[in-house]
């Protein structure tokens, strides 16, 4: 991986048109400002994560509701006996 | 209205039954509208349907019915997003056909302001799991 140095203020170009600029840092946290072309999807990447969660929870047939409500019940029962 | 819904056929809903999501559930930004169907003497699962699109419909749990121990810290910009009042929140279930492959996502829960029918997902911050077996280590 290249790493680079920058100050705030700074920027960076990615090929051509993509430019990334920190805006600010302060403690554990940078501000990052980016210009791209409208066709570049830019995702923090923590969120690829959740939406691959989110698509399998969606992906799921009809749930037997009761089924579903018994096992919780039985869990909570082992629960509450600990 | 009436609502087209793959799980629940044909069901009537109210306008202001209806939940508009302000920051949406993330890969699911085309969907602003969900209804809250559950039954009334138990409201610990709760079917987050999308208006829509009648196929997709989200399984919540209460996080109370799983976990002592789980009152995460919403962001400012998730608090804006949801406007004034107590919230609700959901943890979306990934349902399998064992029990013990189903999880809970506790790093992007479902909040809601049911005073201003309005919604979100939020990404909290800290050591959260996206996938936590529903029912904990013990039936494992």
């Amino acid at each position: 991986m290249l790493v680079l140095v920058r100050k705030p203020g700074e920027s960076l170009l990615i090929g051509e048109d993509i430019e990334l600029k920190i805006v600010d840092v302060s403690g554990d946290q940078v501000r990052i400002g980016i210009q791209a072309p409208r066709e570049v999807t830019i995702v923090r990447k923590e969120l690829l994560m959740v939406k691959k969660a989110n698509e399998e929870a969606a992906a799921h047939q009809p749930v037997d509701k009761e089924k579903l409500l018994s096992f919780m019940a039985g869990f909570r029962a082992d629960k509450e006996k600990q | 209205m009436k609502l087209q819904t793959r799980d629940f056929g044909e069901i009537e809903v109210a306008a202001e039954d209806i939940i508009q999501f302000t920051m949406p559930i993330v890969g699911f930004e085309e969907l602003k509208q969900f209804v809250m169907l559950y039954e009334e003497d138990n409201q610990q699962l709760i079917w987050l349907q999308s208006v829509e699109n009648p196929y997709i419909c989200f399984i919540l749990a209460d996080p109370s019915m799983i976990l002592t121990d789980y009152a995460p810290t919403l962001s400012a910009e998730a608090k804006e997003a949801l406007g004034e009042g107590e919230y609700w929140m959901g943890l979306i279930v990934v349902v399998a056909e064992k029990p013990e492959d189903m999880t809970i996502n506790l790093k992007c829960p479902i909040v809601i302001n049911p005073n201003k029918q309005c919604g979100i997902q939020t990404v909290l911050e800290g050591d959260y799991p996206i996938r936590r077996p529903l029912f904990g280590e013990q039936r494992r």
